[in-house]
């Protein structure tokens, strides 16, 4: 699916545990998007995607989530919202991925940030994922 | 090669090469039944003692100390018994004015009866000491191995742990940069920067060393993995007048991951070019046996300065390291380490201080 929209109309989920984490991305591309949400573990993801999904915003949201989360990890997490939205842009961060988790991730659909990484490279995969094909 | 390495990691296949015949022999001569067969035989001296006239109380004369010896399980102290009773026994005899025949029997006999018992005293503890120092080794070596895992744990969450603050510290300067224009920022966070990307590369090591990282396995010539290594190295090593001869036979294939395995030989490499002035770096791939198992190995060879006893136990270990400062990390050997372990394989060292030392990467052979 071709993604057309532009990153104002959309809602920048992003979801880690680590408060400085969330501020990070938020600081580096929070205000290309027209909302920001953030969720401290993977229930909370959870629970923001679904309500997104009451309001018919489910399609707009970037989701940007960390792998290792209490109660749910990111992969759990994505792997639910897939069943329903399987176009959905999403960026998986995760301190050194193992060819696991990237074959997931790939099966899921999700781009692979590994830490640490620049904010310059934070920004081009949310903007690719954003604007582009999915992954 | 001579061992300096015994005390440390593999090497118990040596010792338990197969002896089928000698050793079903010394398992059933255990410290059970030595006591029993030791009274069996002097039951039997004694019978023949009575059947050939001689007084009870001379026999028990002499059986008493042999059996005394066999007790205690002491040649030394059964040799000088058994002099003593046989000349007693002798001189009483003949001054009994005894028959030669029954002086011989004695004389034989309590010989004898030494010599069987000395030999069974022998070979049990021999196999006793044996079965010993396997079972110290085997301890050892699950020591080792036990504390390698938890320092491999404690430093894969560590490295997890860190990952975070390092992105938020890193992500911190990038901001910090794009919102100035004073050049003095942009140095500075550039050097945040790069001291970040070293300590990623640290913990990445650490991350390998506790083999957190599940990678993908596929069959692996390991032939393929040395010569891939060696000419690699070659460069590195005519620098030094050092020469990396790598001998191949055999196609030998293993289940593994090659990039891995290509790092640990490389490790092993690049540690015995650095551990020689010049010389020859042997490497050779070979199916070996161990414990009646055969197995894939890949031996490194070097002429240089070894490793010092005190230091073979702890060569495995995070940050050891000999080299000089800058040289090495002291993660090379650890992330090996762990490499292998992930494979379900050994490292055994042999190493002489001042000759050389000799890494063995054994690993299970896929046929």
């Amino acid at each position: 699916m071709q993604y057309s929209k532009s990153n104002r109309t959309r809602r920048l989920v992003i979801a880690d545990d680590s408060a400085e984490m969330r501020w990070l991305v938020r600081s580096a591309i929070g205000n290309e998007f027209g909302e920001v949400v953030e969720a401290a573990d993977g229930r909370e993801l959870f629970w923001t995607l679904l309500r997104s999904e009451v309001t018919a915003k489910a399609d707009d949201d970037v989701i940007v989530t960390d792998l290792v989360m209490p109660t749910y990890d990111g992969l759990d997490v994505l792997g639910a919202w897939r069943e329903l939205y399987p176009d959905a842009p999403a960026i998986l961060i995760t301190a050194f991925p193992s060819d696991a988790v990237r074959r997931r991730a790939r099966e899921l659909g999700a781009v692979v940030l590994s830490k640490p990484f620049s904010t310059t490279a934070l920004r081009e995969v949310i903007r690719e994922a954003g604007h582009g094909e999915r992954r | 090669m001579a061992s300096a390495a015994e005390a440390l990691l593999p090497a118990a296949h040596d010792a338990a090469r197969p002896r089928p015949v000698l050793d079903r022999i010394l398992g059933w001569l255990t410290r059970r039944s030595i006591i029993p067969l030791a009274a069996l035989l002097i039951v039997v001296i004694g019978v023949g003692d009575l059947g050939t006239g001689i007084e009870l109380p001379f026999t028990i004369l002499y059986i008493l100390p042999i059996a005394l010896a066999t007790w205690f399980r002491s040649r030394a102290l059964g040799m000088w018994l058994s002099v003593l009773a046989t000349s007693c026994i002798a001189l009483s005899l003949v001054r009994e004015g005894m028959s030669t025949v029954a002086i011989a029997w004695n004389v034989i006999g309590a010989a004898g009866l030494f010599l069987a018992a000395s030999w069974g005293i022998d070979l049990l503890r021999a196999h006793v000491e044996r079965e010993q120092a396997l079972r110290r080794l085997a301890v050892d070596q699950l020591r080792h191995a036990e504390r390698l895992n938890v320092i491999g744990t404690l430093a894969a969450g560590v490295a997890h742990e860190l990952g975070t603050p390092l992105n938020v510290i890193a992500g911190c300067a990038e901001l910090l940069a794009e919102d100035s224009s004073d050049e003095r920022v942009h140095r500075r966070t550039r050097m945040i920067l790069e001291q970040i990307a070293k300590v990623s590369a640290i913990i990445r090591h650490l991350l390998d060393f506790g083999h957190r990282n599940g990678v993908t396995r596929a069959r692996v010539d390991l032939n393929a993995v040395a010569t891939a290594a060696t000419e690699m190295l070659q460069s590195t090593a005519r620098k030094k007048d050092i020469a990396v001869v790598l001998e191949l036979g055999d196609p030998v294939s293993v289940m593994g991951n090659a990039g891995e395995l290509e790092q640990v030989l490389s490790n092993l490499i690049v540690n015995a070019i650095q551990a020689m002035e010049r010389g020859v770096v042997h490497v050779a791939v070979l199916v070996q046996q161990r414990a009646g198992r055969r197995v894939a190995c890949i031996e490194v060879a070097d002429q240089g300065c070894g490793i010092a006893p005190a230091d073979l136990s702890r060569i495995f270990d995070p940050f050891f390291t000999t080299k000089g400062v800058g040289e090495g990390t002291g993660l090379g050997l650890s992330v090996s380490y762990g490499i292998v372990q992930d494979h379900g394989g050994s490292i055994e060292v042999a190493s002489e201080p001042g000759r050389g030392s000799r890494f063995t990467v054994v690993l299970p052979l896929l046929d």
